[in-house]
């Protein structure tokens, strides 16, 4: 098992290994959180709240204590690492914008306060190498307008104006500005004949630096490579941590500003937003830090609908662009199906399933993942099934199953009976937890055995002799579980051989429905009542009762449906879902 | 036709009507809701005209005048005579009015820094939840609501001037506390009176700094702490921007508190010390209260509007250094220039 | 195969616990600090004189004999007669709580009317009321106390039950217009949602109806709030009673104007004296703040000092 985890440590790009939370108070948020994610994946975590699934993120991102498990990014362990240190970005659903700021500096935070490692670039070398390049291939009469212009236009920085024009680095502007000062104050018609001179010029000026660099360079026995960066000795490029200067920073605020469509607001404050551009800010100020892995927890929950939606493929297309990494967190089960690669399932601390999002649409594992995604979602009911006929069988209503359900049937059963007693026989905590799982995927709810506690000093004065008096009996702290075991366990017995219930879903697209027109034959269907229809545009939404549940299905709206219409309905058995109520999974 | 037009007239008419009585239904019902709305405020009106606004408006009024309440023959207007007075330094009156602002001032300068630092220190703190943060809470906070008084009953016997006092008695020395005479040997007293109110008026600012602390977004913390900022980083980009308003707004309250200043000049002293500090509202009060100093009443509010103007003038600049400055920023057209400039040499190659 | 993981704490739950170490030693230097004065109040109390002077060090009593209560029992009576102490205890706890009540009942009229009714001067009335704040009172305190001599001398009232009326008129009404506490009550109503309002009213329900039903629940913690400001202003003030009641009779005297006399340091043997009078006279306090204290952070920090 060890060799396992640690072959997936080395494999996958990133790699959360059973992490668990446990809250000071004894509750447990997370259980076994146990995923690995590829580069450049999409992970979508969802479910409804109070799931972990934020939890989860929070201990990722380092803001939470992990209690149990490992988090690795590219074989590294990061568990004891403070979150600036993680390479990740975080975006909140409350922005958590720096209300003095304005977006540029909100965005250019991180920049500021921080040193990033980068490899160690020689200057002087690496200004005369571009300046060299823009001389051998540069248009001349328009190499010398521009910088004729630059020089008497009335910037203010024009030695960044001129490394922003030339796309070289400051420093090899700040050379060339020199180099050309003796030129400026001719006019723009001599200086056109004058190219040659001019690039001797500028030449002549850089030579000196570049032979005292050198020399430097020789003496002191640092290799450089192509790039004029600082080698080792394998020639892997040397990395140090810096500040970003003040025109990196500038420029690369810019750019991000670009991306974001956040130009027209860079000198606002954050009060002065809307929250869809608030939220952009929020995501400018990660993506600027230039980090492999993005995290969002719930980001488009403050937004109305529409803008939602559109920052919902705006953030999806910056994911494409920009290729990092990104788990994402949200309740809104219609966001993961649209936005992942791959979906997380989660519910009471446990994760559901794992998958893509046809997976889990197609081929949900159990009860909760079923009923959980997909809008309008899945129609449920309890029907039962008898063995001898192999027929779903309720009221009048039969349907004959495939012989092949059978035989999954009887091993589902022979499995789950098996691994129920194993459980029994050897109670501990994994057996609990596996219980919880059980229960938290049927949507079964543990009886509240802590009461809120009352205040007072009366109250607290009870709570202790209760507590004494208790000390003497000994509690078994599983005896619920145990409970809910046995009875589980009781039940798989009687599921395995007799007649029994069973819970049956099918898709709202999947049922077939049709009006009931007056002396039509009908075989095979079901003949309801509409009981509300609503009209989305193209097509209805309509909701009949059968078996004592309230169903939906889909229809095209070709003709016109209104509320207690009769409608035939009728389904193909393999559309059906079919789920062990005790476990909720899926057979 | 004509009947036509007729029956149309008739209609409108009607239609009128119905509008008018519409509108004249609205308008009865609005009135009668505006009638209620000022009965329920007639009575605050009311009491607030009495005892505020008349009183002020007189009191600006009597600043003009020689006014004697217990003789109406002394009454008349007295032009600027009354503000002449206040700055005419020769007048042994005039010039314990000005020695007390000079009271008012020190305690000011020194107190104001107080009442914001050690709240803001110890609400700091305890928004870190040490174990039994709300009996602390509790307990810094219960001095504020101690009458003045008592405040002056325990900390005059503390710090009482012979051996009988509890710090004399720890130093073993019998030094005078609180019997020094203003303006000469003083400078023990202002350190009981500092200490005291330090103990006095901590709670308030400290209840209202820990609502602010509690109060920032702790998602702010967070995205600090991911993007790499250490504590004091996140001290000086998160806590303080976040909780300035709200020291803004206590700082003018202690602004106004202390110069205000009156109680604990009073309580703070020796009982065999006659010369007591003085400072402005104490100074209004004495002569007010005096019976025989009746007939300058008008000079004492003339020297409570001087009073006043100071602590509106002090007021107004304590507000205007706190409020908002925004520096012009101009990075939307720096950007825009950006880019431009970087396309500027391609494009421009590319015409070639 | 499970093993039981020995929990490593990482950095971030290391400095948490440092920094609640930290904070706990802070608080505690500030409990000995706050804490202290309260137990040299109540440990003087209950000294003996013989003690008072013997042991000026002691905090509490040197040995079992020389505590004493008589002091506390001293009170009421004194030489015989009806000590001055408790009337001025009385003085102070009626004029106290007809002040809280008028304070509070003028606020929520106010408040109502500001939020909920439509009336004309409105807008008028609280730009008034922001504006009149930034005038500093000390301008009217002369003008109030000639026009309160003026007019006692007009009525000729001197001495009996109507000068005692007359006087406690001017200590209570004046403090009830505060215009912070109208502000802290009308933000507490600006916060209600209008839609609650607005469906009883639609439901059918009166002013008064509403008033009681919705409004009213809802503005405990507020009130609770000007309660204790207004308990703490009124029971405390100082300034303006030793104005009015200057040259009065002791016995009409306000509690913490009649403890005046015990301030500064004391003689000899009026220590003990003082110490228990101080306890006695903050007992009223202590009761007001322990029901009001937790409310009252609450209210401060949702609707307190937010401009």
């Amino acid at each position: 098992m060890g060799n396992v985890l640690k072959e997936r440590k080395q494999n996958s790009f990133m790699s959360l290994q059973n992490l668990v939370k446990v809250y000071p108070n004894g509750e447990k948020a997370v259980y076994n959180f146990d995923l690995d994610i590829a580069k450049n994946e999409f992970i979508v975590i969802v479910g409804p709240s109070g799931c972990g699934k934020s939890t989860t993120l929070r201990m990722i991102a380092g803001l939470e204590d992990i209690s149990g498990g490992d988090i690795y990014l590219e074989s590294e362990l990061l568990n004891y690492k403070p979150s600036s240190e993680r390479k990740m970005a975080i975006v909140f659903q409350s922005y958590a914008l720096y209300p003095q700021m304005t977006v540029y500096n909100n965005i250019a935070f991180p920049l500021t306060i921080n040193k990033y490692p980068m490899p160690k670039e020689n200057a002087v070398l690496k200004a005369n190498a571009e300046i060299e390049k823009l001389l051998s291939t540069v248009a001349w009469n328009k190499f010398i307008g521009v910088l004729f212009n630059v020089y008497n236009g009335n910037g203010k920085a024009k030695d960044e104006q001129i490394a922003t024009i030339f796309g070289i680095t400051l420093y090899a502007a700040k050379l060339l500005y020199k180099a050309f000062g003796a030129y400026c104050r001719e006019t723009l018609e001599s200086l056109d004949g004058k190219a040659e001179e001019i690039s001797v010029a500028i030449r002549a000026e850089l030579k000196p630096l570049v032979e005292a660099e050198n020399a430097k360079v020789q003496e002191s026995g640092v290799k450089l490579d192509e790039d004029f960066c600082e080698v080792d000795g394998d020639g892997n490029k040397i990395i140090e941590p810096r500040k970003y200067t003040p025109y990196e920073i500038k420029t690369r605020v810019y750019e991000t500003a670009e991306k974001l469509d956040l130009i027209p607001y860079l000198d606002k404050l954050p009060k002065e937003l809307s929250g869809g551009q608030m939220q952009r800010v929020a995501l400018g100020r990660a993506i600027i830090k230039n980090v492999p892995v993005f995290m969002m927890d719930e980001p488009l929950s403050n937004l109305d609908a529409k803008l939602r939606l559109s920052m919902r493929s705006e953030i999806v297309k910056l994911h494409n662009r920009i290729g990092a990494t990104t788990i994402y967190v949200t309740h809104d089960q219609t966001e993961a199906m649209t936005m992942a690669s791959r979906i997380v399932v989660m519910s009471r601390g446990f994760i559901q399933q794992i998958g893509t999002p046809e997976e889990v649409y197609q081929d949900p594992a159990n009860i909760f993942v079923a009923k959980f995604i997909g809008s309008p979602s899945m129609n449920v009911f309890n029907i039962y099934y008898d063995p001898e006929s192999g027929c779903l069988e309720r009221n009048d209503v039969k349907i004959p199953l495939k012989a092949e359900f059978k035989k999954r049937h009887d091993e589902f059963y022979a499995t789950a009976v098996n691994k129920f007693e194993g459980l029994q026989s050897n109670f501990d905590e994994k057996a609990r937890e596996e219980i919880l799982k059980i229960l938290s995927s049927t949507g079964e709810y543990k009886d509240e055995k802590k009461q809120q506690k009352k205040k007072g000093l009366i109250a607290l004065i009870k709570r202790l002799i209760e507590k004494q008096k208790n000390k003497k009996i000994v509690v078994d702290e599983y005896a619920y579980e145990k409970e809910v075991l046995g009875e589980k366990l009781a039940q798989l017995k009687t599921n395995a051989t007799a007649k029994h219930g069973l819970l049956v879903g099918i898709r709202p697209e999947r049922i077939k429905i049709e009006k009931v027109v007056a002396g039509k034959k009908y075989k095979g269907v079901v003949k309801v009542k509409s009981t509300v229809v609503e009209l989305l545009g193209g097509e209805y939404n309509i909701h009949f009762d059968l078996f004592d549940k309230d169903m939906v299905c889909k229809l095209d709206a070709t003709e016109k449906v209104t509320t207690d219409d009769e409608l035939a309905v009728s389904f193909s058995p393999d559309d059906l879902y079919i789920f062990d109520f005790v476990t909720g999974d899926r057979i | 036709m004509a009947n036509n037009s007729i029956l149309e007239e008739y209609v409108e008419t009607l239609e009128e009507a119905e509008i008018a009585e519409k509108k004249k239904a609205q308008k009865k019902s609005l009135r009668k809701e505006s009638a209620f709305g000022m009965a329920l405020i007639a009575p605050y009106i009311l009491i607030f005209i009495i005892f505020s606004i008349i009183p002020t408006v007189m009191g600006v009024v009597f600043s003009f005048m020689s006014y004697n309440p217990y003789n109406t023959a002394d009454i008349r207007f007295v032009g600027f005579q009354n503000y002449i007075n206040i700055f005419n330094f020769d007048l042994p009156i005039s010039k314990s009015f000005w020695s007390s602002f000079g009271t008012m001032f020190i305690y000011v300068a020194i107190g104001t820094p107080l009442a914001v630092i050690i709240p803001f220190f110890l609400a700091y703190y305890i928004n870190m939840k040490p174990p039994g943060y709300k009996f602390f809470r509790a307990l810094i906070y219960f001095p504020n609501i101690v009458s003045i008084t008592i405040m002056g009953i325990i900390f005059g016997n503390m710090f009482a001037g012979d051996s009988s006092g509890l710090i004399n008695s720890w130093l073993g020395t019998e030094i005078h506390w609180l019997s020094g005479e203003p303006w000469k040997d003083d400078i023990l007293r202002w350190v009981v009176i500092f200490i005291a109110t330090e103990w006095w008026c901590t709670g308030s600012n400290f209840i209202i700094f820990a609502a602010a602390f509690r109060d920032v977004p702790k998602n702010l913390y967070e995205a600090c702490e991911m993007d790499g900022g250490g504590k004091w980083q996140k001290i000086l980009h998160v806590t303080i921007p976040n909780i300035k308003s709200t020291v803004t707004v206590c700082l003018f309250n202690i602004l106004i508190g202390y110069l205000g200043l009156y109680g604990q000049v009073i309580v703070l002293n020796d009982f065999t010390n006659a010369n007591i500090m003085v400072s402005p509202t104490m100074f209004i009060q004495h002569y007010l209260s005096d019976f025989s100093y009746a007939r300058i009443t008008g000079y004492v509010c003339a020297c409570a509007l001087m009073f006043g103007i100071v602590v509106m003038f002090f007021s107004t600049i304590q507000r205007k250094a706190m409020g908002e400055h925004r520096k012009k920023s101009k990075r939307t057209e720096d950007c825009i220039a950006y880019f431009a400039d970087r396309d500027r040499f391609t494009t421009e190659v590319g015409n070639d | 195969m499970i093993k039981k993981q020995k929990r490593v704490l990482s950095k971030s739950e290391r400095e948490r616990r440092k920094n609640k170490i930290v904070a706990f030693c802070v608080m505690a230097v500030a409990a000995v600090f706050f804490g202290f004065p309260f137990l040299y109040m109540l440990g003087s109390s209950v000294k003996s004189d013989l003690d008072l002077q013997l042991h000026p060090e002691l905090i509490f009593p040197s040995s079992f004999s020389e505590w004493t209560f008589e002091r506390y029992t001293g009170f009421f009576m004194y030489a015989g007669k009806i000590a001055t102490l408790p009337l001025a205890f009385l003085n102070s706890l009626w004029s106290t709580a007809a002040n809280v009540l008028l304070t509070v009942a003028l606020d929520l009229l106010v408040a109502y009317a500001v939020i909920f009714v439509r009336f004309k001067f409105k807008k008028v009335f609280m730009k008034f009321l922001y504006l009149w704040m930034a005038i500093p009172g000390v301008i009217a305190t002369a003008p109030m106390f000639a026009m309160y001599a003026t007019i006692k001398n007009a009525l000729g009232l001197h001495e009996g039950v109507g000068a005692y009326l007359y006087i406690y008129l001017w200590l209570i009404v004046p403090g009830t217009t505060g215009i912070f506490n109208v502000l802290l009550m009308r933000n507490m109503f600006a916060s209600i949602p209008m839609e609650i309002v607005e469906s009883a009213r639609s439901d059918g329900a009166s002013n008064m109806q509403i008033f009681r039903r919705v409004v009213l629940p809802l503005a405990r913690s507020t009130i609770l709030l000007i309660v204790l400001f207004t308990f703490n202003g009124s029971w405390n003030s100082l300034a303006w009673p030793l104005l009015v009641l200057s040259g009065e009779s002791k016995t009409w005297e306000t509690l913490t104007l009649a403890l005046t006399g015990y301030t500064g340091s004391s003689n000899w043997g009026q220590v003990g004296y003082s110490m228990a009078s101080s306890v006695f006279a903050l007992i009223p306090t202590l009761i007001v703040f322990l029901f009001t204290q937790s409310k009252m952070i609450d209210g401060l920090s949702s609707t307190g000092v937010k401009k």
